[in-house]
């Protein structure tokens, strides 16, 4: 049907890959906890562009890379901009415990600002990253409205609270769809179709079955989200789309993280940068592209945004989006 | 001199279509150059270029936008050529260049002066720090951990006030008004507070048979108050942390140290020179308020006896050393012809705290 019609004349072949390598990855590594250090933390932006860039630029289309061009400065004031507003935030609550003092409206009040910042940092973020993302010269981007994710976050926020965390299966999905939604590369626009309901069954089903497998289903449960988050991707430009398909399996997720946790022990956590280079590896050599968009036919459309507000605040958080 | 020259493709940053370019460097000028397919020539400064190493490739792309870009297919050897050129000011490449051993070696150096300043140069600066800091937050801390410490325990009335009365008969050196407790425990310990409250377990002074250990004690608890030395301990304990997180990253844990020292504060453990300072300056306070100078000793010699029955909480947070008690004898010789002179007043109170 759909797929078949994809696979017309006008087919392109698509392959993504990734070709860090351990060793390299190391030295980079090395070096930038060595410049933390001397520099008493100060060069942590510096070394995490070096860190993004190095995996921007092994991640690999056709044998094309991307590119990370965001820089050591713009996350640096970013920084800047995050402490501002962490100051700001400890002036406030000052401020309130001094003239309303009472500790529970108080809490109330730190946990609202908590949660009113989270969609201020992830638009602020994807916006940056996506601006400072590109492939073959062509920027990726991220056209969002602020207020209608913030608006959006709130309400499945609520009935997440309200269902005691029930819903927050949908708030999640409804968070990953609304931003890939609104991602670009060039004139190519994004789609995503993740559901609330599939990924709450799906979750329930893998935990129960988990629990009654001794914990085992749980790579297969890692399997079906990773399927789940690559299969509802999807390209499209004019009238040609490229789809997105995972070929994971559960027995590979199995090995992969085994492997993975195995290393870490035995070589004390030095083995970080191989096990982070092969994770990357077994990602980008699971997913397959199918459709009909011609890659060197993109044309230039989204703006270069160099505010960094975000970037580190996810990075501290650990939110992961994308 | 021929100028390297690579073939490669150029993206202009307006659509993703490849243009063939042959690339130049010109090292004198600093600048390189190409021609496009349609016969325009583009060259950019050395300086206005960012080179991005990746698999089997090369990006020298433009500062000002860096969508636009050349990508050279090159060996390793080619890769250096350029960046030996190009990545000149960018001390991230020309630190990597520096080779395996001397990283490593800077590394070690770098690292074993960070330790080698944690434990030398970081604890000294934090106690000259305490300088800084003006009395009130001595008091401040004192009175918040002394409730804490001290109420769920019971004080003894009666003999706190009879051993504020000893106190007051005494030329303690002190700067700020003490208070003395004396509490039921059966711990063998006493601790001063930054605040200048000094508490005394019943378990202690049950040990104790002259007035001139009693003063040696003060003494010593007195001069730890007097030298603000759980004030420097404190300050030296949260400067390591600091460092320490601020490694690692985590700013919250510093609370953490606070509310942990500051629990123990009556067992707090002070570092060895702030102690000896305390024995000597408590020797000091024994001799102007002419007491037998043996009560120093003569105090050791109790708390050493303890240590053989139960470990003393007094030891495992002062711990007596050999050198403490050497240091000691050593001091109480020079004044063995020195006379005590019997105060009644002391004598006094001394009968109504041992009774």
């Amino acid at each position: 049907m759909e797929t078949n019609n994809l696979q017309t004349e006008n087919s392109q072949a698509y392959q993504l890959e990734f070709k860090g390598q351990g060793a390299e990855y190391f030295g980079i590594l090395i070096v930038n906890a060595i410049l933390i250090g001397i520099t008493f933390g100060i060069y942590y932006p510096w070394a995490r562009a070096k860190q993004l860039q190095y995996v921007y630029s092994h991640t690999t289309l056709n044998n094309e890379s991307f590119h990370f061009s965001g820089t050591g400065a713009e996350m640096f004031k970013g920084f800047i901009k995050l402490i501002g507003m962490y100051i700001l935030f400890l002036i406030v609550i000052v401020l309130f415990t001094r003239f309303v003092g009472s500790p529970i409206l108080t809490g109330i009040i730190v946990y609202i600002l908590l949660f009113a910042i989270i969609p201020i940092l992830i638009h602020g973020s994807l916006r940056y990253r996506m601006s400072r993302t590109s492939y073959r010269g062509i920027r990726f981007g991220y056209r969002g409205d602020r207020n209608e994710l913030a608006m959006q976050f709130f309400k499945d926020l609520l009935l997440s609270i309200v269902t005691l965390g029930v819903y927050s299966s949908w708030l999640q999905m409804n968070l990953r769809a609304y931003t890939h939604r609104h991602f670009r590369y060039g004139n190519v626009s994004f789609s995503n179709e993740a559901r609330g309901a599939d990924y709450f069954w799906m979750v329930l089903k893998g935990s129960l079955l988990t629990l009654v497998t001794l914990g085992i289903y749980s790579f297969w449960l890692q399997k079906d989200i990773f399927n789940y988050y690559i299969n509802n991707m999807k390209l499209a430009q004019g009238d040609q789309n490229v789809e997105f398909e995972s070929t994971a399996t559960g027995g590979a997720f199995f090995k992969l993280m085994l492997t993975n946790v195995l290393l870490i022990i035995f070589t004390i956590g030095i083995a970080k940068a191989w096990v982070d280079m092969r994770t990357l590896k077994f990602v980008f050599s699971n997913i397959r592209m199918k459709g009909d968009i011609d890659l060197t036919a993109i044309s230039q459309t989204e703006e270069e945004y160099k505010d960094a507000l975000g970037e580190d605040a996810v990075d501290f958080f650990n939110i992961d989006i994308i | 001199m021929e100028q390297p020259q690579f073939n490669g493709l150029y993206f202009d940053g307006q659509s993703s279509q490849a243009q063939p370019v042959t690339l130049k460097l010109h090292e004198q000028q600093q600048i390189l150059y190409f021609q496009l397919p349609s016969g325009q020539t583009q060259q950019w400064d050395f300086a206005d270029t960012a080179v991005f190493d990746g698999p089997g490739q090369l990006e020298i792309r433009s500062k000002s936008d860096s969508a636009v870009f050349i990508r050279l297919e090159l060996s390793k050897a080619q890769k250096q050529v350029i960046h030996r050129q190009l990545s000149r000011n960018n001390w991230h490449f020309r630190f990597a260049q520096l080779g395996l051993l001397k990283i490593i070696t800077i590394a070690l150096l770098f690292f074993s002066g960070l330790i080698a300043s944690y434990f030398w140069l970081l604890p000294p600066l934090a106690e000259k720090a305490v300088d800084w800091l003006p009395n009130s937050i001595d008091q401040q801390i004192g009175d918040t951990f002394f409730a804490s410490i001290v109420d769920q325990q019971t004080i003894d009335q009666q003999r706190s006030v009879a051993l504020n009365n000893f106190a007051a008969e005494l030329k303690l050196r002190n700067q700020i008004p003490l208070h003395f407790n004396v509490v039921h425990s059966s711990e063998v310990n006493a601790f001063a507070l930054p605040n200048g409250e000094i508490v005394v377990y019943t378990g202690l002074l049950r040990h104790i048979k002259t007035p001139a250990q009693l003063v040696a004690l003060l003494g010593h608890e007195v001069s730890h108050v007097n030298e603000r030395h759980s004030m420097k301990l404190l300050s030296r304990n949260l400067a390591g942390y600091m460092v320490i997180s601020l490694l690692i990253g985590d700013v919250s844990g510093i609370t953490a140290v606070l509310t942990d020292n500051a629990q123990q504060l009556q067992q707090l453990s002070y570092s060895r020179s702030n102690e000896q300072q305390a024995d000597e300056l408590g020797f000091q306070i024994l001799l102007d308020n002419k007491q037998d100078p043996k009560g120093m000793s003569e105090l050791f010699g109790i708390l050493k006896k303890q240590e053989f029955a139960q470990i003393p909480e007094l030891l495992s947070s002062h711990p007596l050393t050999n050198s403490r008690i050497a240091n000691i004898q050593k001091k109480q010789a020079r004044f063995a012809n020195r006379q005590p002179e019997p105060n009644q007043k002391l004598e006094q109170w001394f009968e109504v705290l041992v009774k």
